[in-house]
C-alpha cells in the first residue's frame, strides 16, 4: 500500500505535472503563433484592445455578470472555479508534492478552511452536473466528456476530503491513493482536453478578434473564382 | 424550372449526392485560404457546453428546441473539424472508420446556420468569448461552396457583381437618375427648397453608398440624408458606377466580401472621393468599415455611418431640427451590426434627443438589443418569412409591444423590412421609420442648395 502511495505521490505525480506544464506551455504557444500568422496574413492589424481587455477581465471576476442570467447556475460555476483552484493550489499537503517534485513551494491555508471550500465546491459540481442533466439546454450540449470531467472532479474532491476526515469505509491509503489517481488524471488531461480551456483563456477575445480579420485573396478572392 | 427539395429555402443546384464529401473538400480548401483554423483549434478545445448563449439566444427563448441553442449549432462545426482535420480525429478515422461528417449533420448545418439571424448576441454572455457568429458564417461560406446558398442572396450577388445593372436591386443608371430627380421634385414640393442628389462629383468628401434598395423603397430616408448634407454644406455625391452598398458577403462568403468592398473602394476612387458614407444599413455599415481595411488595394479610405455624421452635424450647430414636428411616443430599435460592438449606439440618441421630445428606450437596447429577427440576411430570403416572424422576430414584436411606442426607428435597410413585416404581423399599433425620415419631417432648411456641379 504504501510502495503504491509512493508511486502514485512521487514518481507519477511528477510526470503527470510535467505532462500538464509542457502540455500547457505547448497550448499556449500554439495559440501565440497562430494568433501571429493570422495578423501576419491580414491586411489589417487594428484591434480593438480596450474591448478585448474589458471582455478578458470582466470575464475573470465575472460579479457584475453573473447575476444577470441563470444565477444559480452562475454562481455555482464561479464558486466551483474559485474553491477548486484555492482548494488545489494552497493544500499543504499539495505544496509539499510539488515542493519534491520541482523544488519550490508558497504558503498554505488551514485545513480545516480547504475542508469547507471543498464541501462548497462539491456541492458546485453537483449543481452543474444538476444543470446538464435536468435543463433541457444543458442535457442537448454536453457529451460524455463533459460529465466525465466532472465525475473526475468530483471523485478526486471526495476521496480528497474522505482520505483526509478519517471517516471513510475503506483505509486511509485506499482513498489517498484514489484521490492522488484522479489528481494526475486531471493533470494528464488538462493539454488534451476541455480542461485546458483556464490556460488558453487570456488569448480567446484576442483570438475572436483576430479570426474576423480575413486576408485578402487578391484578384479572385479568397479561395476561388466562381461567385455562389 | 425551380427545383424545391427538402431544403428550407429555395438553391439553385441542389445536390443529390456526395455533398458530405464536397462538404469536407470545401472545409479544407477554406481552411487553407483563410486564418480559420486557429480559432476552430482554439474553439474546439474551450467549448465547455454551459449553455449560457441559450439563455440570452431571443430565437432559442421562443423554441426552447435545443438545436437551437447557438453552442449547440457551433458544436456542429466544431465536431466535424476535430473529426478531419485534427491529430487525433485522423487517428480516430484510421482507428475505427468514423466518419467526418454524415448527410444528416449537413442537413442540419443547412438549416441551423440560416435560422441563425448571426446578431451576435450571444457572445456577449459566453464566459470563454466563443464567437457563434463567426462560426455560423463559416459554416455558410464552406457550405456555398458546394452550391448551398439561398437563391435570393446568391442571384442578388451575381447581378452586383457579374450583372448589367451592378448592384443588389438591379436598379439601372437611367432608373437611378429618374428616382433622383423623383426626390428632388419631391423635397422641393414639401420642403420648398432645392435640394441637389450630387451624381459622381469629383473630388467630394464623402462618396454616399445606401442599401440600392433604399432608392425603391425608402424615399423618405434618402430625402432626410439629402437635407441634412446639403444643408449642413457637406461635401458629398453619389457615384454613377456603383451606388450599392448591400453587401451580402458578410452573411455567407468571403469571396463576394472582398469582391463587393474591392468594387467599392475602386469606384471610390475612381471619382476621387475621400471617405465612404453609408447610409441607414447596419450590415452594409460594418461590412465597409471593419473589413476595407483587411481588403483595400489602396490607401486607407475612411468608413463613415450616416448616423455618425447627422449627430456630428448636429451637435456642430450646422443642422436644425424643429423639437415641435414629431410629437409621437418614439423608440429606437439598434441594428446589431452597427450597435453589438458598440460602435453607433449614442449617436441615433443623441440625433433623437435633439427634437424628440418622448422617447422611450427598448429593453434592453444598445449592445445588448435584440435582433428584429431578420438578420444575416434571412430578412431577403422570402420563403424564410414564416420563421422571420415566429420564432426568430417574436421577442422583438415583445419588446416592440412592450414600449408602447407610436414609432420604432429602425436605421437599417433589413431591419426596416423585417420590423414592418413583424407590426402587421402582430398587429402591432405602431409604425416603422427611419431615423432620416423622422428629421426630414422636422429638418428647418434655410440655405438655397447651389450645385458643385
Amino acid at each position: 500500500m504504501n510502495d503504491a502511495l509512493s508511486f502514485v505521490t512521487g514518481p507519477l505525480f511528477s510526470f503527470s505535472i510535467a505532462v500538464a506544464m509542457l502540455g500547457a506551455l505547448r497550448l499556449v504557444a500554439i495559440a501565440i503563433i497562430d494568433i501571429a500568422r493570422s495578423m501576419e496574413t491580414s491586411g489589417d492589424l487594428k484591434l480593438p484592445w480596450k474591448d478585448i481587455l474589458l471582455e478578458t477581465t470582466s470575464w475573470m471576476v465575472p460579479l457584475g455578470r453573473i447575476f444577470a442570467t441563470r444565477r444559480l447556475f452562475s454562481v455555482a460555476s464561479l464558486m466551483f472555479h474559485v474553491t477548486l483552484l484555492v482548494a488545489i493550489v494552497l493544500h499543504q499537503d499539495h505544496i509539499l508534492m510539488v515542493k519534491q517534485a520541482v523544488g519550490i513551494s508558497w504558503p498554505h491555508i488551514d485545513r480545516y478552511v480547504i475542508h469547507v471550500l471543498t464541501v462548497v465546491c462539491i456541492l458546485c459540481v453537483l449543481v452543474l452536473i444538476s444543470f446538464r442533466l435536468f435543463k433541457n439546454s444543458g442535457r442537448a450540449l454536453s457529451d460524455g466528456m463533459d460529465y466525465f470531467l466532472l465525475l473526475l472532479i468530483l471523485a478526486a474532491l471526495i476521496s480528497g476530503l474522505v482520505a483526509s476526515k478519517g471517516i471513510n469505509p475503506f483505509s486511509h491509503g485506499t482513498m489517498l491513493i484514489i484521490h492522488a489517481l484522479c489528481g494526475n488524471a486531471i493533470l494528464v488531461l488538462i493539454p488534451f482536453s476541455r480542461l485546458g480551456h483556464f490556460i488558453l483563456y487570456p488569448v480567446l477575445w484576442t483570438a475572436s478578434a483576430i479570426a474576423w480579420k480575413f486576408p485578402a485573396g487578391g484578384e479572385n478572392g479568397t479561395g476561388g473564382t466562381e461567385i455562389r | 424550372m425551380e427545383i424545391k427539395s427538402s431544403y428550407p429555402y429555395y438553391i439553385e443546384r441542389p445536390l443529390e449526392n456526395r455533398r458530405a464529401e464536397g462538404f469536407l473538400a470545401a472545409f479544407e480548401e477554406v481552411l487553407e485560404n483563410s486564418n480559420y483554423r486557429s480559432i476552430l483549434d482554439l474553439y474546439s478545445r474551450v467549448s465547455m457546453h454551459c449553455s449560457r448563449c441559450a439563455t440570452e439566444c431571443q430565437i432559442y427563448q421562443a423554441t426552447g428546441k435545443p438545436e437551437d441553442v447557438p453552442c449547440y449549432r457551433s458544436a456542429i462545426l466544431l465536431r466535424i473539424y476535430k473529426r478531419h482535420f485534427t491529430p487525433l480525429g485522423k487517428l480516430k478515422r484510421r482507428l475505427f472508420g468514423t466518419v467526418s461528417v454524415t448527410e444528416s449533420e449537413i442537413d442540419e448545418m443547412l438549416e441551423a446556420f440560416y435560422h441563425c439571424t448571426a446578431c451576435g448576441r450571444c457572445t456577449l454572455y459566453c464566459p470563454m468569448g466563443i464567437d457563434h457568429r463567426l462560426l455560423t458564417r463559416l459554416g455558410r461560406f464552406i457550405l456555398s461552396k458546394i452550391g448551398i446558398v439561398p437563391k435570393a442572396l446568391a442571384v442578388s450577388v451575381r447581378e452586383q457583381l457579374e450583372g448589367a445593372t451592378g448592384n443588389t436591386s438591379a436598379i439601372p443608371l437611367k432608373a437611378l437618375k429618374s428616382t433622383i430627380e423623383f426626390l428632388e421634385e419631391e423635397i422641393l414640393e414639401i420642403k420648398g427648397v432645392e435640394v441637389r442628389f450630387p451624381l459622381d462629383v469629383e473630388g467630394a468628401e464623402y462618396v454616399f453608398f445606401p442599401p440600392v434598395s433604399d432608392f425603391l423603397i425608402e424615399a423618405d430616408t434618402l430625402m432626410g440624408i439629402a437635407c441634412v448634407l446639403n444643408e449642413a454644406g457637406v461635401s458629398w455625391t453619389i457615384a454613377s458606377g456603383n451606388y450599392d452598398a448591400i453587401n451580402y458577403g458578410l452573411f455567407y462568403s468571403d469571396e463576394v466580401l472582398e469582391k463587393v468592398l474591392q468594387k467599392m473602394a475602386d469606384e471610390v476612387i475612381r471619382i476621387k472621393g475621400k471617405k465612404i458614407l453609408i447610409g441607414e444599413c447596419g450590415h452594409a455599415s460594418r461590412s465597409a468599415k471593419a473589413f476595407l481595411p483587411s481588403f483595400n488595394r489602396y490607401e486607407e479610405i475612411p468608413v463613415v455611418n450616416i448616423l455618425e455624421l447627422t449627430a456630428r452635424l448636429i451637435d456642430e450647430g450646422r443642422v436644425q431640427i424643429d423639437t415641435t414636428a414629431v410629437t409621437e411616443k418614439v423608440t429606437y430599435h439598434d441594428p446589431c451590426n452597427i450597435a453589438r460592438s458598440g460602435w453607433v449606439v449614442d449617436q441615433p440618441r443623441n440625433i433623437i434627443r435633439s427634437f424628440i421630445k418622448d422617447f422611450v428606450e427598448m429593453t434592453p437596447s444598445g449592445r445588448y438589443n435584440l435582433c428584429c429577427g431578420g438578420g444575416g440576411g434571412t430578412v431577403s430570403i422570402n420563403e424564410l418569412k414564416p420563421y422571420r416572424m415566429d420564432p426568430a422576430g417574436r421577442k422583438k414584436a415583445e419588446q416592440l409591444k412592450a414600449t408602447g411606442a407610436d414609432v420604432v426607428i429602425t436605421p437599417c435597410a433589413n431591419c426596416k423590412k423585417q420590423i414592418s413585416e413583424l407590426i402587421a404581423h402582430y398587429k402591432l399599433p405602431m409604425r416603422h421609420a427611419g431615423l432620416h425620415d423622422l428629421i426630414f419631417t422636422a429638418i428647418i432648411m434655410k440655405n438655397q442648395v447651389k450645385t458643385d456641379e
